[in-house]
């Protein structure tokens, strides 16, 4: 697959957010919180300890989030991005949408249960070597890279199939 | 208010990098956990590589953020949930082919399935917060 960006171009403008956001923001990198924001402030929180904070604290991670949808909207809208291949040819179907959303709920349990996703742990904890961080990427990849050899096959086999 | 429209304009130039980068892109994510391309390798290396040189400038010169405070870096615990989540979230990472920000930012570009990927997600989120309490940590 070849791609309009170098990785020597990708990977750089991604580590800056980290030193961008310390500084304009004094913030540490992490994305997958808002989350946990969008729940407290949106769904029924009473009785759940885990979701009652102060969620309007951390309203400038929505701006961030809210940002980087725009960013997504621009690079298709004034970019001319082709992201034909940005999601799953069986992404439509009435099964592909129900392992979306399994896959969906995978990843929001997962990633607050660590603590963290590819940005908090993998970039922000790892380029600041917070151990932890490190197992995370680790345990990341090592159930990636298990479900791409060992469940993708058949589910690619068994969606492209079921549409 | 200027911290939420700094956080605004980064989000937009990352989302932007994300999707023309490919990054925000099932397809490369498949290619990356079955080590078919070095794209995602070094993309993800070179930014940890510029994050982690930024971080050694910052506390090298003691710099402080644009409004004068301290600029004080997070400290990661290690919990069961460090690896138990990281796991389960690595299968959803390769199943779908997004993490958060990737989500956002194919939501943000107009694509249906990646808003049933961010509902799915803050279900996810929902669940975990109602089984916090019980859960192993």
């Amino acid at each position: 697959m070849s791609h309009v960006l170098p990785w020597y171009v990708t990977g750089p403008l991604i580590g800056l957010v980290v030193p961008l956001l310390l500084f304009f923001v004094g913030k540490p990198f992490g994305l997958s919180s808002n989350l946990r924001h969008l729940c407290a402030a949106c769904l029924p929180s009473r009785g759940v300890d885990f979701l009652r904070y102060d969620w309007r604290g951390e309203s400038w991670n929505l701006f961030m989030m809210a940002g980087i949808a725009v960013g997504g909207f621009l690079s298709v809208t004034a970019l001319g991005h082709d992201v034909s291949t940005a999601l799953p040819s069986w992404a439509t179907t009435g099964p592909g949408m129900i392992v979306l959303a399994l896959a969906g709920v995978l990843v929001g349990f997962g990633t607050r249960y660590a603590a963290g996703c590819t940005s908090g742990h993998a970039i922000m904890g790892v380029a600041t070597l917070q151990w932890p961080s490190m197992v995370a990427m680790l345990c990341f990849f090592a159930a990636g890279v298990a479900t791409r050899f060992l469940l993708m096959p058949h589910l690619t086999l068994w969606l492209e199939g079921a549409s | 208010m200027i911290r939420n429209l700094s956080a605004l304009v980064i989000g937009t130039v990352f989302g932007a990098v994300l999707t023309v980068g490919d990054v925000a892109n099932w397809t490369t994510m498949q290619a990356m956990f079955a080590f078919e391309e070095a794209y995602m390798f070094l993309v993800l290396t070179s930014a940890i590589a510029t994050a982690a040189l930024a971080v050694v400038v910052i506390r090298r010169f003691s710099l402080r953020t644009v409004d004068g405070t301290a600029i004080v870096l997070p400290t990661k615990t290690f919990t069961k949930g460090t690896v138990i989540g990281s796991l389960i979230f690595g299968i959803g990472w390769a199943i779908g082919g997004a993490c958060p920000g990737p989500i956002f930012a194919l939501a943000g570009a107009g694509l249906a399935p990646a808003l049933i990927l961010f509902g799915g997600a803050l279900a996810g989120t929902y669940l975990y917060a109602r089984l916090h309490s019980v859960l192993p940590h």
